[in-house]
């Protein structure tokens, strides 16, 4: 499947905590401070995928890595600037943060693994 | 974006697994500016008008290059000049003109920060034509040397460092040789390094003794000028140096290169009957020896 906007990004996620049927135990709030927080980390870890000035909310005349992060404040067809080569980790990331948010079952061993895929992505071969 | 650039893209990303385009960018930049700085391979000839009571000249330039070293400057005669580029763009010349006219300095530049609409660093597209190997080397060993990537690897940045380093000896040796093979051996002395591109300026004409003021002479006329000089006897040789140094220099700059090729030719117009057409030394063959190794030899002393 195509992992190309906010709204792939979620329905991914859901898809791999089994939360695909409405009411969602996961809101698209949480949803959206995952993605947000993740490209947030994204960004500290890898700078070289936040190069691309067109990704990026400022003009190309000054330096990508001196602007702001995109961020999403809703699920919808608003497209993600991600490399396709590290889509996936965002998604597992969205995973063990939105783990994290919840308190209603503590999985946080099961989120720690999400989050540590995530870091082991983006900075080595290993998937 | 440039078919080559592509390709360059295409292997950097099938021999560094995770790496982005984006990622690329800033170091093939840095990359190319190192190369260009190392090589001299980007050179430019800017022309500009001078003006009366003035040295210093501020070149203005559109393409997206920086300048690193000033090669040349060139009056409206040719004549080399012995100027200077203290800092950017400009040319300080030893002495104001006299007149308005249109000089020519050659440059060797390298990239500045300009990108074309991909953000890759503007360049000529004729280098990765021609030292392809060298660049993809260069950026490779960059991007293993980074910290924390997937393609992070120093013992392989080690590797093609080696290689890019022994590329780009092998590119400036081929710029200095202005991309020729087996071209002219002989080069010109220390002294006229940085300064002046040749002892004569380009376009002069053969003098009346024979010699030859353009230094960029064939065979033949060396042969020539070899001829009237051997015309006059052997041991008037320092005599015409001392008559015309200029013309003496350059043929022996150019004999002592071409000596071996010149030898038979010599060594039988030194046995040729005096007689003969043209007129030969007549010697016999043990005296004609024995003054070529003396010909030889001030030439040779000369040209060093």
């Amino acid at each position: 499947m195509a992992l190309d906007t906010v709204q792939d990004y979620t329905k991914e996620v859901r898809r791999i905590l089994q939360d695909t049927v409405a009411p969602y135990r996961y809101t698209d709030d949480n949803m959206l401070s995952a993605i947000n927080l993740g490209l947030l980390e994204a960004r500290r870890l890898r700078p070289d995928l936040f190069m691309n000035a067109t990704y990026m909310q400022t003009n190309a005349s000054s330096s990508p890595l001196r602007s702001s992060v995109p961020s999403f404040n809703a699920v919808g067809t608003t497209a993600v600037p991600m490399d396709p080569q590290y889509r996936v980790a965002l998604v597992y990331y969205m995973c063990g943060q939105v783990q994290i948010m919840d308190e209603e079952t503590t999985q946080d061993a099961r989120a720690t693994v999400f989050l540590n895929k995530f870091v082991a992505q983006m900075l080595s071969l290993q998937s | 974006m440039d078919t080559k650039l592509a390709h360059l893209v295409d292997d950097l990303q099938l021999n560094l697994p995770g790496v982005v385009p984006t990622g690329i960018q800033p170091v093939l930049r840095n990359v190319l500016r190192e190369f260009f700085i190392e090589t001299n391979g980007w050179q430019q000839t800017i022309s500009f008008n001078t003006s009366p009571n003035v040295i210093g000249y501020t070149l203005t330039f559109t393409t997206s290059a920086d300048p690193v070293r000033l090669l040349s400057v060139a009056d409206a005669n040719s004549r080399p000049i012995n100027a200077t580029m203290p800092e950017g763009w400009l040319i300080v010349i030893p002495y104001a003109p006299a007149a308005v006219e249109t000089w020519t300095a050659t440059i060797v530049t390298t990239i500045n920060g300009d990108t074309d609409g991909d953000g890759y660093p503007i360049f000529p597209e004729w280098v990765l034509g021609r030292h392809y190997d060298v660049v993809l080397n260069g950026v490779m060993a960059r991007m293993l040397s980074q910290i924390a990537k997937p393609y992070s690897n120093v013992q392989m940045a080690g590797y093609y460092q080696k290689q890019y380093k022994a590329g780009l000896a092998g590119a400036r040796h081929a710029v200095s040789m202005q991309n020729t093979q087996g071209g002219q051996r002989w080069r010109y002395p220390y002294f006229t390094k940085n300064s002046r591109q040749g002892l004569f300026p380009q376009g002069a004409t053969q003098s009346a003794a024979g010699g030859v003021l353009n230094p960029l002479v064939t065979k033949g006329q060396v042969m020539a000028a070899v001829s009237a000089l051997l015309s006059g006897g052997i041991f008037g040789f320092e005599a015409w140096v001392s008559a015309s140094p200029d013309d003496a220099y350059n043929i022996a700059l150019r004999y002592a290169e071409d000596a071996v090729a010149l030898q038979p030719a010599l060594l039988a117009y030194m046995q040729a009957s005096a007689t003969a057409t043209p007129p030969g030394l007549g010697l016999s063959a043990s005296a004609a020896s024995l003054q070529w190794s003396t010909l030889l030899a001030a030439a040779q002393g000369y040209a060093r």
